[in-house]
């Protein structure tokens, strides 16, 4: 039976200093997300960009109303890529998607400012932007 | 049991059988790991990182190109038998990026296996979302960046207590591990 050597220890000064530096760092990254994000008044709209192809802007206000999802079907290598974006008064999700993982369906509900929604199998991401005219430098990636 | 003949490069023949080991033990911790429900759903991409038990164990007995070995080949074989191919695309992105800062933190010499554990918990989370970011050409997922680090500095801190408890049953010089 080997000696136990007793030389490794488990959590000292260093780690704690580690700990408290990974704290402050994610601080200053979530201030700095945070500050940076758009301002998202009324009329923002849910920004839906599939594999870096021109994003598609939706008016979540008409699509609360009929109560009609969002679907999104493309072929890719003779495989079927479906996705199904519900849009309701509380704020977006994804109701059901045909990827390896689902973990796009368990993210819930994204309200406006609250980060994105990203199905990565299928390289689709669904996020809040502010509403057409309110950021002008926003308006040539509407019109593309 | 000869305990020169644990030493990891000592013997061709115990060293593939050692890596091969741990290589299988990997991926049975991994596909344990593959049944618990998400952490938190919220923020995808946070996991216990049970395997990293094994990585930063072979990391400290047989150094950081074996340790390379058994990661690369776990992934692999996670990817091919119970996971998709992107995911196996993100998994190398962290595995490598987390390796490697814990071989620089193992080189420090100023952390224990705890504290080189929670930097490679927090590392192969942030090459992760980095490679999202790549991949989908977006800034979009910059925001999940504090949750994750934070869940892999803790993350990193179970399974590095966990691989000290194993690790403190070997023998370690000042040049490292010995039989």
């Amino acid at each position: 039976m080997p000696e136990r050597s007793g030389n490794v220890h488990m959590f000292k000064r260093n780690e704690a200093l580690l700990l408290l530096g990974v704290l402050v760092v994610a601080a200053l990254v979530y201030g700095l997300a945070r500050l940076t994000a758009p301002e998202l008044a009324d009329g923002a709209r849910v920004r839906i960009q599939v594999d870096g192809e021109t994003p598609v802007d939706l008016d979540p206000s008409l699509y609360a109303a009929r109560g009609e999802p969002y679907t999104i079907i493309r072929n890719v290598d003779d495989k079927e890529r479906r996705n199904v974006i519900q849009i309701t008064k509380q704020g977006v999700r994804m109701a059901e998607a045909n990827c390896l993982d689902h973990s796009c369906e368990r993210m819930g509900i994204l309200r406006p400012g609250a980060g994105a929604i990203v199905c990565l199998p299928h390289k689709l991401i669904v996020s809040w932007v502010p509403a057409p005219g309110s950021a002008p430098e926003e308006l040539d990636v509407v019109l593309q | 049991m000869n305990n020169r003949r644990l030493r990891a490069g000592k013997s061709t023949a115990h060293s593939v059988a050692l890596m091969g080991m741990m290589t299988a033990l990997a991926f049975v911790l991994s596909w344990i790991e593959s049944m618990f429900p998400p952490i938190l759903a919220a923020a995808p991409g946070i996991k216990l990182g049970l395997a990293n038990v094994v990585v930063l164990m072979m990391l400290y007995i047989g150094g950081p190109m074996r340790a390379a070995a058994v990661s690369l080949v776990r992934v692999l074989m996670v990817g091919l038998v119970f996971a998709s191919p992107s995911a196996m695309l993100f998994s190398l992105a962290g595995g490598a990026l987390s390796l490697a800062m814990m071989v620089l933190a193992k080189r420090l010499g100023r952390f224990s296996p705890v504290g080189v554990s929670m930097i490679g918990g927090v590392f192969h989370n942030v090459g992760q979302i980095a490679v999202a970011m790549l991949v989908l050409s977006t800034t979009a997922l910059v925001g999940y960046l504090p949750v994750l680090m934070v869940a892999g500095a803790v993350t990193g801190l179970a399974t590095g207590a966990a691989a000290t408890g194993v690790l403190r049953h070997f023998k370690f010089s000042k040049e490292g591990y010995r039989a």
